[in-house]
């Protein structure tokens, strides 16, 4: 009898063994959802649904003080935790949503819309000039137009032709001059960024036609989708 | 006998919760209801008190503090039952609340507004404020 004391034990292990509910492995299954919320516009969805969560807890706290119900339990700061997090979960959502119209949208942004080029060309101590890029002012002005957040900076040169101090306000008088053109042309004053920068340093008293210009440079803020949103 | 009170507190029981949430136009009706749940659960206290004040505090405070305090509130409970009878024809405002004990497990009974000293301050096991 005694030999078969630990019998009834064995019986029971085994049992229980065969009973034993087999391991399910759940990694795939946690990567697949892992992979329904990844990116921008998944995160976004993610943090509506914490927020819409949150605020529901917040909502149906107010719900029991408005009604008086669970007046035994002090839950304001419960509800007040849940308004705080509803607020910045969708904050979040909208920076997301932010980043996601930027990662589809932004090949639209301006980008190859900056212009370098020189646009007029003067005689020595002019600043009327004798020769301009009428196309490209009519361009420039015509883009600043429809660009209003858009600038242009009028770049405008001498030789070192007669003094520096005359050249410098002779640069000063050609970059005026392209201005006045550019408004002509739609851009408005407020756009444009006169930089005179008087003799191009070189041999002294030498005429140098292509130090006599005025060259435009044209420049857009980089764009951002939602900059308000920190 | 012992089975006809058992069908009957049965019957009651399924009346009672199946009336419990609907919006009763009858003033009458709905005030004669709660009375007479009252009346015949008010006993539901005892337990009620036990389980939230031992998640309150524990075990030990459950079973004698909670006990006290449920006793006394089956006894307030049962008398404002009574109370609810009587008065059925007369609209008033709920005398107790939760008007039934079932309603809102976690949430100290209340008569006339007025509460028994004591209270626990979180949600028991039964109810978390759905």
């Amino acid at each position: 009898m005694k030999k078969y004391r630990y019998l009834p034990l064995a019986a029971l292990i085994l049992f229980l063994a065969a009973c034993a509910t087999p391991k399910i492995d759940t990694e795939d299954l946690k990567a697949e959802i892992k992979a329904a919320r990844t990116g921008h516009y998944g995160q976004a969805m993610y943090h509506q649904e914490q927020s819409e969560e949150d605020l529901e807890t917040a909502n149906e706290i107010l719900g029991h003080f408005e009604k008086k119900h669970y007046w035994n339990i002090n839950e304001k700061q419960k509800a007040l935790d849940a308004a705080k997090s509803a607020a910045r979960h969708r904050l979040e959502a909208e920076k997301e949503m932010c980043l996601w119209l930027t990662e589809v949208h932004g090949h639209n942004h301006h980008k190859k819309e900056a212009i370098h080029d020189t646009v007029a060309y003067f005689k020595t101590g002019s600043a009327e000039p004798f020769k301009t890029k009428d196309e490209t002012i009519s361009k420039v002005g015509g883009w600043l137009q429809a660009h209003p957040d858009a600038t242009a900076t009028v770049t405008a040169s001498t030789d070192t032709v007669g003094k520096p101090e005359y050249n410098q306000d002779l640069s000063e008088r050609r970059a005026k001059a392209m201005i006045q053109r550019l408004i002509a042309n739609g851009a408005k004053p407020s756009q444009l960024i006169a930089k005179p920068i008087g003799e191009v340093p070189g041999a002294d008293n030498t005429p140098d036609q292509e130090n006599r210009v005025a060259i435009v440079i044209t420049s857009h803020p980089n764009y951002r989708d939602c900059p308000n949103i920190k | 006998m012992s089975k006809n009170k058992i069908l009957t507190a049965c019957i009651l029981a399924c009346f009672f919760m199946m009336t419990s949430p609907v919006k009763a136009d009858n003033y009458f009706i709905d005030k004669l209801s709660q009375g007479a749940a009252n009346i015949a659960f008010g006993f539901i206290e005892i337990p009620k008190n036990m389980i939230n004040i031992t998640s309150d505090q524990n075990i030990l405070i459950g079973l004698t503090w909670g006990l006290i305090r449920g006793v006394i509130q089956g006894v307030s409970r049962t008398l404002v039952g009574g109370v609810e009878v009587i008065t059925s024809p007369i609209p008033t405002n709920e005398f107790t609340s939760p008007a039934y004990v079932w309603d809102r497990f976690s949430e100290d009974s209340r008569y006339f507004g007025l509460h028994y000293p004591g209270y626990w301050t979180s949600y028991g096991p039964l109810d978390d404020g759905e």
